[in-house]
């Protein structure tokens, strides 16, 4: 069985006495694509940054390609892209003396993708980097990192402030490294949509704490929210389900979350209940960032838009 | 790839070595004294040289600094490189400065000016050439003691070392330093005949008479700031 490509065990880092990042044990396997959520402070960048080697761990262990990032010799070194949300070149750089720059320093540089991504991201070989606005930085360094031939992408904050064109324009060929086989991508995004798209996997943290680790796909279809028009103890959930959060409205009807849903889980819980209500009580799938809200979120921010506070207004002023 | 590297630091530094270089050696041609006139003479310029050869190498921000370090290359060999880059350039200065001296452009561009105390004779020429070698050594230090200083600060206050009380700071330090250098120069210099030294380091006694012109306190010095600077280069953190 081939080693993951990143892996933690107990990893831990303190600023002081208290902890960016708490016991994070996870491992990303070689060829996924795998997001890190969290809240602003949950400990993505002190974690991304442990894993290259930019910050040394308060405790616990951390393994990148299965070495140590703070001995890594070259030829590893060479088979990681990373980008981060602070990193700059020079000023004085222009595009053109970046990609040459990188041409010589990875042997396994793309010099066609990197004629592809420039069209694609609108970028002047001639633009010099200190007179770009910082979109166009970043897909610079978006650009250099993803036809550097690298194993292991890392992108921390990769979309901030680039238009919607690139950030497709990046997804496709994150999209197309993936289907490549064998390049690992790990992606910290606060753009839940984007990363639906891409990711197939999702590490979730809160408070430095890891909350959920695994398979996109295995959490949507095993998390759902259920809707009953009539006010119901928590118990009668828990007898089928493992409840992750409940909640019952004043004016009736219950909702709640649900974790290891199943199709015989349901059809038991519905013949449970009173006829009348069985063809009025619903079950959703959540997407992305209904579940990151839900894991990760604070439970008083619902999502709002102008279709519910439309339906708010319907029913208070009949 | 070492080619990259090297290509990378000269396009940084190269703005701040050129004018380095030229006022160095305008003073070597027009400087219408002997040189050194004074030894503080010495020490202003061998400091300044090794300073502005330093400063632009190792005070880069962490913002590139990150960028340079995800390069494919480790630490070690990116500070050795830039290390070695700027010993390089002192050495290309000092002996441009001293072809300049012995091989007669000096001489040929008083006569040339006619400048009424130029005195050529060829000891005093021997005795200017001299003074090369000592901005060389000096320099040296310098430099290896600007290098570790910034790197220090990188360490100590990896987001300050762009602003101007960074700046003022890092001056600080290199202040207390050069003067704990000097003590260190003075007191070596007067130990070196110390009859109590030989006694009690009789090797110290012997290598001080046998390499008289090489202060070993100095290059053990420099030598401990550079390993310093090395070790934190490779262990310098980028917190958020």
């Amino acid at each position: 069985m081939n080693p993951p490509a990143l892996e933690t065990r107990g990893l831990t880092k303190r600023f002081g006495k208290s902890p960016v990042v708490d016991e994070l044990s996870l491992a990303v396997p070689v060829g996924s694509v795998c997001g890190l959520l969290g809240n602003n402070g949950a400990g993505k960048t002190t974690t991304i940054r442990m894993l290259m080697g930019h910050l040394y761990p308060s405790a616990g262990s951390v393994l990148t390609l299965g070495v140590d990032p703070h001995y890594q010799r070259e030829e590893t070194l060479q088979r990681i892209a990373y980008v981060s949300e602070s990193m700059r070149l020079p000023w004085w750089m222009t595009v053109a003396g970046a990609l040459r720059m990188n041409a010589s320093l990875f042997p396994k540089w793309e010099a066609r993708r990197a004629d592809q991504l420039l069209d694609a991201f609108d970028l002047s070989r001639k633009s010099r980097f200190g007179l770009m606005s910082s979109g166009q930085r970043r897909k610079t360094l978006l650009l250099l990192a993803l036809c550097q031939g690298a194993e292991l992408l890392i992108f921390d904050e990769p979309a901030n402030g680039l238009d919607l064109e690139s950030r497709r324009a990046f997804l496709d060929c994150v999209l197309d490294l993936a289907l490549e086989g064998n390049r690992t991508v790990l992606l910290s995004s606060h753009i839940l949509s984007d990363l639906e798209r891409v990711v197939d996997r999702i590490i979730l943290l809160r408070k430095g704490r890891l909350l959920h680790s695994g398979v996109l796909d295995e959490l949507k279809s095993g998390t759902r929210r259920l809707f009953v028009p009539l006010r119901l103890e928590r118990s009668v959930f828990d007898e089928h389900f493992r409840v992750h959060a409940y909640e019952a409205a004043d004016a009736g009807g219950t909702t709640a979350t649900v974790l290891d849903f199943s199709d015989a889980a349901w059809l038991r819980f519905l013949s449970a209940l009173p006829g009348e209500i069985r063809p009025d009580t619903r079950e959703y799938g959540l997407n992305l960032e209904e579940l990151y809200l839900e894991f990760a979120g604070n439970r008083t921010n619902r999502p709002r838009d102008r279709g519910t506070m439309n339906e708010q207004i319907r029913i208070t002023n009949p | 790839m070492r080619f990259a590297l090297l290509k990378y630091d000269l396009c940084r530094v190269l703005g701040w070595w050129i004018p380095a270089a030229l006022v160095v050696w305008l003073i070597v041609l027009f400087d219408t004294a002997p040189l050194p006139v004074t030894e503080s003479w010495l020490l202003v310029v061998a400091q300044l040289l090794g300073l502005s050869t330093a400063w632009p190498l190792f005070s880069e921000s962490s913002s590139t600094l990150c960028y340079v370090f995800t390069r494919g290359m480790t630490r070690s060999r990116i500070f050795w490189s830039r290390w070695l880059l700027g010993m390089a350039f002192l050495g290309v200065v000092t002996a441009t400065a001293w072809g300049l001296i012995a091989l007669g452009p000096r001489a040929h561009m008083h006569r040339v000016f006619e400048f009424d105390d130029a005195v050529f004779f060829p000891m005093v020429r021997d005795f200017e050439s001299s003074c090369v070698v000592e901005i060389l050594k000096l320099s040296a230090v310098v430099y290896c003691l600007t290098a570790f200083v910034l790197t220090l600060r990188k360490l100590l206050s990896p987001r300050r070392t762009s602003s101007l009380w960074g700046g003022l700071r890092t001056a600080r330090d290199m202040a207390i330093l050069t003067l704990a250098f000097l003590v260190i120069w003075t007191i070596s210099q007067s130990l070196e005949s110390s009859p109590f030294v030989a006694r009690v380091a009789p090797a110290y006694a012997l290598f001080e008479k046998a390499f008289w012109y090489w202060n070993p306190f100095f290059w053990l010095a420099a030598a401990l700031c550079t390993w310093s600077a090395a070790h934190i280069y490779r262990h310098l953190e980028f917190p958020a």
